[in-house]
């Protein structure tokens, strides 16, 4: 047996069982394990991108269940509305595994997918909230959370669980194994797992991944040292669901989920945006508890995060989505045409997917005519854009109690990344080739032989499948931080302050040289670099053990992402002339509060963020070409009320109450440049102010809230939760808010100042309310084996209609305002999740 | 035990879940065929014009009732851009065009394709005087997509040959029932080929005059959308196959695509005419003397282009021609490059005089102003007939490469090797050297200018005229390349007329014609000169002369003048002084 175990153990066959005694469970304010609901698997949302490569909202989720009452309701209940705590976008939380960063430096976030369906194994750890001081890490606003995969922390035994949904994955299974610290002080643990739908909740999408984790433990002079090692990863290959679609497509197909990505081909479904990821990660930590007052942490971390999304692509034919503007009856009845609007209700209404989804098969019809009568260059194709990052982070953290009052944490932190970034031809769909010329650039610069070529160094080069075309560059990141925090602890008082000095630059290399900039574009570019200096600082006053009053304050500058430096990172090296590190200003104040019934928190708070970048691209109508737009010295400002509270009736029923009434806004008009891959006009990026003063910052609820019942008897738990939210607004466009588009609208003339007012007014979403219901119940089979079920049954009242999210389109008319409406998400229907996991 | 086995399927399973995507199957490609329903009627393209007379106060005859189809074949389509949203179809009785509101219909109905067109719901309008076929609430009549794939039945496979092409030589003759046909019009040439575009930017659309061998003239139209847009009109005298339209009346001709020009000689190619300069096959280089280099890709010979004037690398791009007898005839000798001895080695200098070298890792040229090692080269010739050009440096030869149509120099085998050309001098328009005193054309210096007269430019470079050239009928920019000559007591003698420029007054400055009647006019942020067949204020130009007898001939509206550049040997235009001013010699 041991013979096999070791051998199995290498192929990660292990179980493991959760840290959890039995007897704590007879307390209903134990929190119902979420570990089973799957908080992780919301994040699959979070690479949604529109048709012109912009990333629509990231989901904001946690790892692990905060102490916070507020943060741990209001992390999941809402998270199906997109809630971001307090707007922050994703970048300013910091996620580390085993003591390593690991926020990617090209976009600043954790990639979620990289631990998906490896939950079991990522419920430990600490996690300091907004700007509280950790051991691991200086943090920013958003908070910090170290994930423990360590072999050794989870106790003997294994764990299987299964669920089924009916979300984007219908089944997810999880079977690990520990064998916790044996006497030599070793410890394994493994884990094996998966999740599967050949057809998920929307239509046209498919999830298959599985996952696999591996943790090596030793520690020896009992504790003294640890070594920990830790590989795991989760390939996955999903098909994506609905990119956003006009409200009036949605009403059209009758179904808030629809899905413009897929078609049928030859009978077969067929998506046009699929996703393969893998982020397979290696982390060696390593623990020192020197003395009881002194421990040191040092770790290292890589991985290559490979992450390929393919696309629809077309040359000389006609626009292959099935939703594009022109396909729709608002299009004739803007242009006076009812009839006609008519007939294409009808068509739609009819709901003949050769119609109302991509149609395949004429896309590989036209291909064909061209092989047999053409050229055989390929009218359409699809083309996979890949972006690898390989990054290597290395880590060292001192804790020391230098006395009984007096605490430091001293940190080092350095990293390396190389961001690799290319298309490739995925399927020629039966042409023969492709030509790596700009489609665009014929209408523009007829005839100018450079200008359409996208890499001058091969010109007019025939390119067949798995050729890379387009654009291919790297981008090499690297930075260095250190930072130190002082705590100071007295009866009364608790004081930290800090300070992290950060050193970043990277450089784009470009791989081609692209016709219309050709000297901006291949070889090294500009090498760029930032020192950011951050402070923090706060106070607690503890007016008795159950009652705090706490402060805190953060205020320092943090570098550009190398992801948005770039104005236009395909085809050239060129970033904004004021292209500096953004500014940070954050103040909260919290009243906290815990007895034996009630506890909770109220909470004030207010950030700046000055001197940000933001950057959408989309195509202009006027000047016919494809716009990079990138805003700079871009001012936000967040502020607002949280409360929560948590009361314990009895040794059966709990009440829950979390909610924020804020405002997430522009605080100035920022500085708007914009470039265009075509238009000789345009080709000089110039810059213009953009009127975003006082619009909201998209996609987050500003007012949002929840109330929860809770029940435990016999140990069934029982819960129900309301959820509000409201002033949701869309996504603004800066595209839309500068004056030059304006020009134009004489102010008298009633037609066209209406159709201005109609365009720059920003769409606030209806407010709205769901109801969720969860039951949940644990079997002790015997002293050790248990077997936990749980069902969470989340809008019941099977709301289709509610709005999480959307973006306005750059695109607009001034003579047909409602043409380029927003594009929405709609929230999904009632929708569950069944686990049951067994503990052995 | 059991458990870990069941643990290790389980792990294989899930890995097989996560499988590649799986491969899709190719929809069916049979053609599709169309029976006529028994009850259905069919009707002919005839019979449909004869609707003309109900043709309503709003505009369009709306076809009554279903089951009437016209069996038709689709003679053109909107594959080269210009034609927009328009099908034309053909059946035995004549030729209709049919309005659709989709860009790109090609790709589902290509010429040749067989269509039952269900006339249920459509309508026949007017346009320019013209029928046209499409949807009576479409914009601008077209049938909405949807419609029209619903009811364009598509039969069997594309044939192109199924297509009947009048043919015209006399545009005298054309005929109504012609109207929206093809017609292939023989021995017909272009008022100005091989000076305009067909549609340059700027307008939508442009009209150039075709003209037949007796002189009647037809409008072609051409949308700047059109693939072809910015190519030169071609020069001489072809065969061109085109929709003929009408429009109020008068015809006017859609050209589908460059193919459809047959016969003709390309630009700057190989013509059959009896003029043009001849190079001749060779297997040796001679020192001095021109040659074109050609490398024969299945019959067509491709004749390398000196890199442009603008930039100082790249490959060689190149133009079609056809060998005769071992000889290429060229327009002009705009492809030459002239092959300097070096000992054993050689320089190759393009027309500009600029010398052809090899540097860095690239396969492609450099040209610079001066002779260093990286310019030189080895000629050997192969037992093939063919030429190995090595640049000595890099160990690299000169080859045609048909995957990126060019010409570059690779270190192995990897094009078609070229052949080499020399330029024969008995037909060479200008010789250096200057010709002879008693034949060719003579121009004295002139100390003033008169409006009418013919002048050419000369710059003394130490003792050397040079002498500007036109720019090459097939371009519409450039320098002013030059030929050397000597002033003999104040007379240049040249071969020929060619170099000469027309200055003619306008008010109390001028304009500047070249001797195919194109404007010199300056435009943009450039120091070269443009052309243009119509004069404006960009064609205006001041003619004041110097203390030393020069002339300072300044462009009006760039206040740029004309000067010979020792640096690029051509004349460019600049706004301050860095070349040598030039005299003006009066034609004789």
């Amino acid at each position: 047996m041991n013979y096999r175990l070791i051998i199995a153990g290498a192929i990660l066959s292990p179980i493991m069982a959760f840290a959890q005694t039995p007897q704590a469970v007879t307390d209903s304010i134990i929190e119902q394990d979420f570990s089973l609901i799957g908080i992780v698997d919301a994040n699959d949302l979070n690479d949604v991108i529109d048709d012109e490569g912009n990333p629509t909202q990231d989901v904001n989720t946690t790892v692990l269940t905060s102490h916070d009452v507020y943060l741990s309701k209001i992390g999941y209940q809402l998270s199906a509305i997109r809630f971001k705590v307090r707007g922050y976008d994703n970048t300013n939380e910091e996620r580390f595994i085993n003591g390593v960063s690991f926020n990617d430096q090209l976009r600043g976030v954790f990639n979620f997918s990289s631990i998906g369906a490896i939950n079991d194994l990522t419920r430990n750890g600490d996690k300091t909230n907004y700007s509280m001081p950790a051991t691991f890490a200086f943090g920013g606003v958003g908070g910090a959370e170290n994930i423990l995969m360590r072999a050794g922390d989870f106790a003997k035994g294994g764990k299987a669980t299964i669920s089924l949904a009916n979300r984007n994955y219908y089944l997810r299974g999880m079977l690990s194994y520990s064998t916790g610290f044996n006497k030599n002080g070793w410890a394994i643990t493994a884990l094996v797992g998966g999740r599967y739908s050949d057809e998920g909740n929307v239509k046209g999408t498919f999830y298959r991944n599985f996952s696999y984790a591996f943790l090596v433990d030793k520690q020896w002079q009992a504790g003294k040292h640890r070594l920990s090692f830790a590989t795991f990863g989760s390939p996955v290959q999903r098909g994506q669901g609905g990119s956003g679609a006009l409200k009036e497509v949605y009403e059209l197909v009758g179904d808030n989920l629809y899905n413009s990505n897929w078609g049928y081909q030859a009978g077969k479904k067929r998506n046009a945006k699929v996703i393969t990821s893998f982020d397979p990660t290696a982390v060696l930590s390593y623990e020192w508890k020197v003395n009881e007052k002194t421990t040191f942490n040092a770790g290292v971390g890589v991985h290559y995060s490979y992450y390929a999304k393919t696309g629809l692509n077309w040359y000389n034919g006609y626009d292959p989505r099935p939703d594009y503007y022109r396909y729709l009856p608002s299009y004739f009845i803007g242009s006076g045409n009812n009839t006609i609007a008519k007939i294409y209700e009808d068509a739609w209404l009819n709901g003949d997917p050769s119609f109302t989804q991509i149609n395949w098969d004429q896309m590989i019809l036209a291909n064909r005519n061209s092989v047999l009568y053409g050229d055989g260059s390929a009218q359409y194709l699809v083309e996979e854009q890949i972006s690898n990052l390989f990054e290597t982070t290395l880590n060292a953290t001192l804790n020391k109690q230098i006395s009984r009052n007096n605490k430091i944490t001293a940190g080092l932190v350095a990293r390396t990344s190389k961001s690799t970034q290319y298309k490739k031809v995925k399927d020629l769909l039966g042409a023969e080739y492709v030509m790596d010329i700009d489609k665009y650039a014929d209408t523009d610069y007829p005839g100018d032989f450079y200008q359409k070529q996208m890499d001058i160094n091969h010109p007019n080069r025939k390119v067949y499948e798995g050729g890379v075309f387009g654009y291919n560059f790297d981008i090499n990141i690297n930075s260095i931080k250190g930072f130190l925090v002082n705590n100071y602890t007295t009866g009364k008082w608790d004081a930290y302050y800090g300070l992290q000095l950060t050193y970043t630059d990277f450089q784009r290399d470009g791989k081609m040289r692209n016709g219309h900039f050709p000297t901006e574009s291949y070889g090294k570019g500009r090498r760029h670099h930032f020192t950011d200096v951050m402070l923090k600082g706060g106070l607690t006053y503890k007016i008795s053990g159950r009652h705090l009053l706490q402060a805190n304050a953060v205020y320092g500058t943090v570098a550009p992402l190398a992801d948005r430096a770039y104005i236009s990172s395909r085809i050239s090296d060129r970033t904004p002339e004021d292209l500096e590190s953004g500014k940070v200003m954050s103040f909260d104040l919290s009243y906290i509060f815990s007895t034996s019934r009630l506890s909770g928190r109220v909470s004030l708070y207010e950030t700046h963020f000055g001197h940000q970048l933001e950057h959408s691209i989309y195509y202009d109508n006027d000047a016919a070409t494809l716009i990079h737009y990138i805003m700079t010295g871009v001012k936000r400002i967040h502020r607002g009320i949280e409360a929560a509270a948590s009361y314990k009736v009895d040794n059966h029923w709990t009440l829950e109450a979390a909610g924020t009434v804020s405002e997430a806004y522009y605080g100035n008009n920022p500085k708007g440049y914009i470039f265009a891959d075509n238009n000789q006009s345009l080709n000089v990026p110039y810059s213009e102010t953009v009127y975003m003063k006082n619009l909201y910052v998209g996609g987050i609820p500003q007012f949002a809230g929840t109330f929860g019942v809770r029940y435990f008897i016999d140990y069934w738990f029982l819960g129900a939760y309301v959820n509000g939210f409201g002033r949701n607004y869309v996504e603004a466009s800066p595209g839309r808010r500068t004056a030059s588009k304006y020009a134009s609208v004489n102010p008298s003339d009633a037609k066209a100042y209406s159709a201005y007012q109609a365009l720059t007014q920003q769409e606030r979403f209806d407010a709205a309310y769901t109801i969720d219901l969860s039951i949940g119940k644990i079997f002790y089979l015997n002293r050790k084996n248990s077997i936990n079920m749980n069902i969470s049954l989340n809008n019941i009242l099977n709301r289709k209609d509610i709005i999480t999210g959307g973006r306005e389109q750059g695109r607009m008319d001034l003579s047909y305002p409602e043409r380029f409406g927003a594009k929405v998400f709609y929230m999904q229907g009632i929708n569950g999740f069944l686990n049951v996991s067994y503990r052995f | 035990m059991k458990l870990i086995n069941r643990m290790l399927l389980l792990f294989a399973a899930l890995v097989s879940f996560s499988a590649c995507e799986g491969d899709y199957d190719m929809p069916d490609f049979t053609d599709p065929t169309f029976t006529l329903p028994s009850s259905a009627t069919l009707t002919t393209i005839s019979a449909i014009r004869g609707y003309e007379s109900q043709i309503g106060s709003d505009g369009v005859y709306r076809f009554s009732g279903t089951g009437v189809y016209l069996k038709a074949v689709v003679s053109a389509n909107d594959k080269s851009g210009n034609i927009f949203k328009k099908i034309y179809l053909q059946d035995a009785t004549g030729n209709i065009e049919m309005e659709v509101d989709q860009s790109n219909i090609f790709n589902d109905y290509p010429v040749g394709q067989e269509v039952y067109l269900d006339l249920t719901g459509l309508s026949l309008s007017k346009y320019g005087g013209e029928l046209q076929l499409g949807h009576p609430d479409g914009y601008n009549y077209r049938t909405p997509y949807i419609i029209f794939k619903e009811q364009a039945h598509k039969n069997g496979s594309p044939n192109e040959k199924a297509i009947t092409v009048t043919d015209v030589t006399d545009f005298t003759q054309l005929k109504e029932s012609d109207r929206f046909s093809l017609v292939r019009l023989k021995k017909v040439h272009f008022e100005n080929g091989g000076k305009n575009k067909f549609a340059p930017q700027g307008a939508n659309y442009t009209t150039e005059k075709l003209l037949d061998s007796k002189g009647n003239s037809i409008d072609v139209r051409t949308s700047n959308y059109a693939k072809f847009a910015a190519e030169t009109l071609p020069a001489g005298v072809g065969t061109v196959v085109a929709i003929l339209g009408r429009y109020n009346g008068a015809w006017q001709l859609t050209i589908r695509s460059l193919e459809d020009f047959t016969d003709f000689g390309d630009g700057s190619g190989g013509s059959d005419s009896e003029s043009g300069l001849k190079f001749k096959k060779v297997t040796t280089v001679t020192n001095g003397k021109k040659y074109i280099i050609a490398a024969n890709d299945n019959g067509t010979y491709k004749v390398a282009q000196n890199v442009a004037a603008t930039k100082t690398y790249g490959w060689l791009y190149v133009d079609d021609a056809t060998a005769k007898d071992g000889v290429i005839t060229m327009d002009d000798e705009s492809h030459a490059f002239t092959f300097v001895a070096n000992g054993s080695d050689w320089y190759i200098k393009d027309e500009s005089g600029r010398y052809m070298f090899m540097t860095g890792t690239f396969n492609s040229f450099n040209v610079g102003a001066d002779a260093t090692a990286e310019g030189l080269w080895t000629v050997t010739p192969n037992a093939n007939g063919t030429m190995k050009i090595t640049n000595k440096g890099m160990s690299k030869y000169i080859q045609y490469s048909t995957q990126y149509t060019s010409y570059g120099s690779y270190p192995d085998e990897q094009g078609i090797m070229p052949e080499l050309f020399e330029l024969q001098d008995g037909d060479s328009g200008s010789g250096d050297g200057g010709g002879s005193g008693a034949s060719g054309v003579q121009y004295q210096k002139a100390t003033s200018i008169t409006s009418g007269k013919e002048y050419i430019i000369a710059a003394d470079d130490n003792g050397t005229m040079k002498v500007a050239k036109n720019i090459a009928a097939n371009k519409t920019y450039g320098y002013l390349y030059v030929d050397d000559a000597t002033d003999k007591n104040g007379i240049i003698t040249l071969e020929d007329d060619s170099h000469g420029f027309i200055v003619e007054a306008s008010g109390s400055n001028y304009t500047i014609k070249d001797k195919s009647g194109r404007y010199m006019i300056m435009t943009g942020t450039f120091n070269s000169f443009n052309l243009a067949a119509e004069s404006s204020s960009e064609a205006i130009w001041t003619i004041t002369k110097n203390d030393n007898g020069t002339f300072k001939v300044m462009n009006v509206g760039m206040s740029k003048y004309v000067q010979y550049s020792t640096q690029f040997t051509s004349y460019g235009s600049y706004a301050d002084e860095q070349g040598i001013m030039p005299f003006l010699y009066e034609r004789k």
